[in-house]
């Protein structure tokens, strides 16, 4: 076993050494590929071995790290069904994508040397597979940070910021982003919130004593550890799996993220590496809910987990719903789903067997995967031949790209949840899940997000493929090796959704060991809710953006477009105040120069750490300002909407007055009139006003890095100091 | 007698008479590189780690059957990775200075090089000798002679306004050298004995440890006391940037370790300290993101990281403060030294030095950016570097010490450790714009690099993935022989 598991993840770092000194597009994407069906050979080996014999610990290197008054760190792993599942399922994604990536590099002209594509994406596949199969937190950590470092310097992998690799838009209209910003965005998010994860993960080491999970529950019980502690470092270690998985106030980078290669979003940032924060959390579910039994405030935890999943599935949908881009608006579908993992990871913490709440997450992590890379790889292959991001640009002509769009419709029905698909079982199993717990708002809201997923993703569908033969481009030839991939995983969700009536029984077994779980008998009304939800939504994308019944739109631009609140009432005041207390502060900055002023430069020299300090404290009150201002900018915003759709049923009654119209349409103006308000309003206060604090690490300033930074040490502060004292 | 430390300091000060007598540059420059290889090469072959704590004593002055004064030099727990450091990262800095330093001395109009390499050489033994030194007298001579030199080194080959630079470099580190004399002066008072293996058991009056302080708080660049750092270390030549910035400001703290450090639990001194370092964490990490000059950028990037010595140095716990402390100083000098070698390289080819000036370095100096997103990576304390084990040791060391200790201690050193995210933000902030972009200047004459620059910093690279894939063995050098 031991060797088995070297060649899984020893093997590709080591090729990856090896890489460094190749040139040949080709031949460094054919190694690659190899080396990544070796791991996969080697972990469905470790996976039925698993299976057969029971969960196993192989020690790979034993005391890598000895500390004092803590447990040595071995480099250890332990192999059981869920793990060897994940990793069996992450390297399988390699081996498509990679194969996949071998056309998709040749034709990027510009990047003639590839060799660090192919290493980090090795490294990355070695990395994931650490944190999946390793049994401490410190191992966990190393291939974690591992993680971090791939998808940093892949999404910088067009360095060289020429303007077709730059995303967002369109432009004139909304921001363009370069790569190399991307890139800075995206760590300086995750990195910080692996910081602290790293700190909590520490903290839970020194109070256990230990660094492995088995330790955790058994060795916090005895030992008479204050509450608020527990707690404190369990939200800071649950920072770090927020932030990876895109969840609510930590989801900002993952829209950057697509200024990588379209492969890289298709294996890091769609399957594998955002889904890593919902497998720590399902890997450590037993240990948590056992704390709980100790603690029972800790359950807060779950709480959290509930709000924020809940948020970035409705607010993930909204924003996909409204996206114009193709890979942004997969981005922020994939927020959504991950958000109903998170729902359900939540939902396991009250639950008498989590476990089973387990599988069902692990199940709809499986399903999404494959749904969702297929679809990047589909997009990829359309961006390629169109040149273009925008759907509205794209517009192919279906019948030149039926094969495109077969594999498209199947990835995009299963992610909606159709029947027989892997995404219905997935989902139906979500949803008996809160619903045999009786969680019925939860379950509404899964409802609304699943009545959303078909809406967007019809919407995405009806507006890339067009069924008209106005070409609006020159299409660029694509190879055929980058169809095969999207088929394969296209035809594993049929093909498991087919014939898939018992995976979930099997799931189950493998994971809870349990035989036999009844938990709803009748469970023909939760389907046909789903069905319902499913139906309308796709109903109402067709008669929006086919059928051409429905103009939103124009709704949507009246509200979007109003007067910043910034203009309205002139925050320029305030401004000025802010920067009145700077003068006052100027004893202070004095203490605070830079260097003792002894030239005839002094003069200079203090007028420029004057600026310094200056744009300091500034950037602090521009950081609470726009915080207080967006909170009346979103009651007005809610003012307005009410009352341009009060005028626009004016309007729209005195031409049904006049021309006695149908019923009908005053219910189209009706569900017009709730969809404005969805999505002017819930997305806009969820996406933008409540986040507008972690959208302003988003905006890169480092004077509001720096009002980010001052909130959290407050908020940890105080909330320390709060317990200790009071 | 064993005569093992003595050779470490004797071997370059011998090639450093030589140096000066030599009237070629090139064999200046392989006679220094080979000295400072010698003197690694020395201590790996005398494999002494096996038997630390060794202690060697020369000419020794008894009066009265008591040992009244002796040339002592020693190794022991706390200096021998301080040591290690010093001693690996020397042999690819001056490996990387030749090329550098030529170019330097064209720009200055002089005509030979072996002033520089001779000073470099004292400069070198003054180090090892304060690092190695078990006596107080002998720290302090080699002390001095570490100041001199590099003040005699940014004199001649600095930049900028070198001569006003060099000479509040001086002055704040002669006001430093002066308390740390009168604090140490003082131990002889008190204990009878110039030799440090009395400081543990010596019961010295408090006020003597803030004197101390005082000292090693200038010579670290502690914040209130940093003055002379930033301008000192943005305008030595290079190659001295890299000793200067993690080699030597870093022996203040082990100055710290070894004379306050036996006695910290004086819980008024160890909260100063922590004040301290909190303070210069938070001024140096701001500094780091708000400067557009790179080489300063990283002097107040030492500052903060200066301060996490001064974080490890005040908590109390005996084993993980040396451990931290140890480790620290190691990545921490690796990772900016390889930076500080390539802001060289970016001054020596473009002779630009603010970063606003240039960008997508990665398209004409491959090796140039990489050592800028390893060194920033590794300082951040990612993995595969050595930073993550130094981070991981430093956060330990404060979860185990501060709970145990009052309320206002403990959230002190928690606000430390979230201003960890000041290392990530400037750092990538640099990575942005430097090394990832656009080519700019759009007009750069792409220069070769010389074969000796880009094999130092492979070395470095190398050695910072080594340090992390290996830590129990350094460790396990510290866990047998901390003094206490």
């Amino acid at each position: 076993m031991r060797e088995l598991l070297a060649v899984e993840f020893v093997l590709p770092v080591l090729i990856a050494l090896l890489l460094l000194t190749m040139r040949d597009s080709l031949l460094l994407g054919v190694i690659s590929l190899i080396t990544s069906l070796t791991s996969l050979t080697a972990s469905l080996i470790l996976l039925f071995e698993v299976i057969h014999v029971g969960p196993v610990n192989v020690e790979l290197v034993s005391e890598w790290l000895r500390l004092p008054y803590i447990k040595p760190i071995d480099i250890s792993f332990t192999l059981d069904p869920l793990s060897g599942l994940v990793s069996s399922l992450v390297c399988g994604l390699t081996a498509l994508i990679l194969t996949y990536s071998i056309s998709y590099m040749r034709m990027d002209g510009k990047y003639s040397d590839t060799r660090r594509y192919w290493i980090l994406m090795l490294v990355f596949m070695a990395s994931m597979l650490v944190v999946i199969n390793s049994d401490n937190f410190i191992l966990m950590f190393v291939g974690w940070e591992g993680m971090s470092l791939c998808s940093y310097l892949l999404i910088g992998y067009y360095y060289g910021d020429e303007r077709e690799y730059w995303i967002g838009g369109p432009p004139n209209k909304a921001p363009l982003y370069r790569p190399s910003y991307s890139s800075f965005i995206t760590f300086l998010i995750v990195g910080c919130a692996d910081a602290l994860m790293l700190l909590g993960i520490l903290m839970l080491v020194t109070l256990v004593g230990s660094p492995y999970y088995e330790d955790l529950a058994i060795m916090l019980a005895g030992r008479g550890i204050p509450e608020w502690l527990v707690i404190l470092s369990l939200l800071l270690f649950l920072i770090g799996p927020m932030s990876k998985s895109a969840q609510f106030p930590l989801h900002v980078w993952l829209p950057y993220a697509m200024a990588g290669p379209t492969p890289v979003s298709a294996l890091l940032h769609s399957a594998t590496m955002v889904k890593a924060g919902v497998y720590i959390i399902l890997r450590l579910l037993p240990h948590l809910t056992a704390i709980t039994q100790t603690y029972s405030n800790v359950l807060i935890i779950f709480y959290i987990l509930i709000l924020s999943g809940v948020i970035s599935m409705i607010g993930g949908a909204v924003n996909a719903g409204r996206g114009v881009e193709l890979k942004r608006i997969l981005a922020y579908s994939t927020i959504s789903q991950i958000g109903l993992m998170f729902v359900i990871l939540g939902v396991a913490g009250f639950m008498e067997m989590p476990l089973i709440a387990g599988t069902a997450t692990m199940y709809h992590l499986i399903s999404h995967a494959l749904s969702k890379s297929a679809l990047f790889l589909v997009a990829g292959v359309l961006i390629h031949v169109t040149g273009t991001l925008y759907i509205d640009e794209m517009r192919v002509y279906l019948k030149d790209f039926r094969h495109l769009f077969v594999i498209a419709l199947i990835s995009s029905l299963s992610l909606i949840g159709v029947p027989p698909l892997i995404g219905f079982w997935s989902k139906e199993f979500l949803i008996e899940v809160i619903v045999g717990n009786g969680y019925y708002t939860l379950f509404l809201a899964i409802i609304i997000g699943n009545f959303l997923t078909a809406f967007y993703m019809t919407r995405m569908l009806i507006i890339t493929f067009s069924t008209s033969s106005n070409v609006l481009h020159e299409h660029h030839a694509v190879s055929r090796l980058m169809y095969y991939p999207p088929l394969l995983l296209a035809l594993t969700s049929l093909i498991i959704g087919v014939i898939g009536f018992d995976v979930k029984g099997y799931l189950i077994r493998l994971v809870t060991v349990i035989e036999e779980i009844h938990m709803v008998h009748d469970n023909s009304i939760l389907i046909g809710s789903t069905i319902t939800a499913i139906f309308s939504g796709v109903l109402l994308a067709v008669l929006v953006y086919e059928q051409r019944l429905l103009h939103i739109s124009p709704i949507l631009a009246e509200i979007t477009s109003r007067p910043r609140f910034r203009e309205m009432v002139s925050t320029r005041r305030l401004w000025e105040v802010s920067t009145e207390m700077v003068v006052k502060l100027k004893s202070v900055r004095q203490f605070l120069l830079l260097q003792a002023p002894r030239s005839k430069k002094a003069f200079l020299i203090i007028k420029n750490s004057l600026r310094r300090q200056q744009v300091i404290v500034r950037g602090a009150g521009k950081g609470f300002i726009e915080v207080i201002s967006t909170g009346v900018n979103y009651l007005l915003d809610l003012v307005r909407a009410f009352l341009s759709a009060k005028a626009f049923f004016k309007r729209h009654q005195i031409s049904i007055k006049v021309v006695g119209v149908r019923v009908g349409e005053a219910v189209f103006t009706g569900v017009n009139y709730l969809f404005s308000l969805v999505f002017g309003s819930i997305g806009r206060f969820f996406l933008k006003h409540l986040t507008l604090l972690l959208n302003a690490v988003g905006s890169a300033d480092m004077d509001t890095f720096l009002t980010t930074y001052v909130i959290t040490l407050a908020i940890l502060l105080i909330y320390i100091l709060a317990i200790t004292i009071g | 007698m064993i005569t093992i430390v003595v050779e470490l300091v004797v071997i370059p000060v011998v090639t450093a008479v030589a140096v000066f007598n030599i009237r070629n540059d090139r064999l200046a420059y392989v006679a220094s590189t080979a000295s400072a290889v010698t003197t690694l090469a020395y201590l790996i072959s005398t494999y002494l780690f096996k038997r630390l704590p060794i202690v060697e004593n020369y000419i020794e002055v008894a009066i009265g059957g008591h040992l009244e004064y002796s040339f002592s030099l020693g190794i022991d727990g706390l200096n021998v990775l301080v040591l290690i450091t010093v001693l690996t990262l020397l042999p690819s800095i001056y490996l990387y200075s030749y090329e550098y330093m030529k170019h330097r001395v064209e720009e200055l109009g002089k005509t030979l090089l072996n002033l520089f390499y001779g000073l470099m050489l004292l400069n070198t033994s003054g180090i090892i000798g304060v690092v190695v030194s078990y006596n107080v007298v002998t720290f302090i001579v080699f002390y001095e002679l570490v100041v001199l030199t590099s003040w005699a080194l940014i004199y001649f080959y600095g930049y900028g306004n070198r001569v006003s630079v060099s000479f509040t470099y001086l002055a704040w580190s002669l006001i430093g050298s002066l308390f740390i004399i009168v604090g140490l002066s003082s131990i002889y008072v008190y204990a009878g004995t110039f030799q440090f293996n009395v400081l543990d058991t010596a019961v010295l009056p408090p006020w003597i440890y803030y004197i101390l302080l005082i000292g090693f708080g200038i010579k670290m660049g502690l914040f209130g006391m940093h003055f002379w750092l930033p301008p000192a270390h943005a305008e030595a030549p290079t190659p001295f940037s890299a000793v200067l910035s993690p080699l030597i400001i870093g022996i203040g703290g082990y100055g710290v370790l070894r004379f306050i450090g036996p006695v910290v639990n004086y819980y008024e001194l160890s909260v100063i300290i922590l004040v301290l370092g909190l303070a210069s964490i938070i001024y140096g990490g701001l500094g780091a993101l708000l400067e557009v000059d790179i080489k300063r950028i990283l002097a107040y990037s030492s500052i903060s990281h200066m301060g996490y010595l001064a974080l490890t140095l005040s908590m109390q716990d005996p084993v993980f403060n040396v451990m931290a402390f140890s480790y620290h100083y190691l990545a921490h000098a690796y990772a900016k030294a390889i930076l500080f070698l390539s802001s060289g390289i970016l001054i020596y080819s473009l002779n630009i030095r603010n970063i606003r000036l240039v960008s997508g370095i990665l398209h004409k100096y491959r090796l140039c950016g990489l050592g800028f997103i390893v060194g920033f990576l590794s300082l951040a304390g990612l993995p595969p570097f050595a930073g993550f084990i130094s981070k991981l040791l430093i956060i330990l060391t404060v979860l185990k010490t501060a709970p145990e200790m009052p309320t206002e201690f403990y959230v002190l050193s928690i606000a430390a450790l979230i201003s960890m995210m000041f290392t990530i933000a400037y750092g990538i902030r640099v990575i942005k714009n430097v090394v990832f972009g656009s080519l700019k200047p759009e007009d750069i004459v792409s220069i070769e690099l010389p074969l000796s620059m880009r094999f130092s910093l492979i070395i470095i690279i190398v050695m910072l993935v080594i340090t992390w894939l290996i830590p129990h063995i350094l460790l396990e050098l510290l866990i047998g022989v901390i003094p206490i």
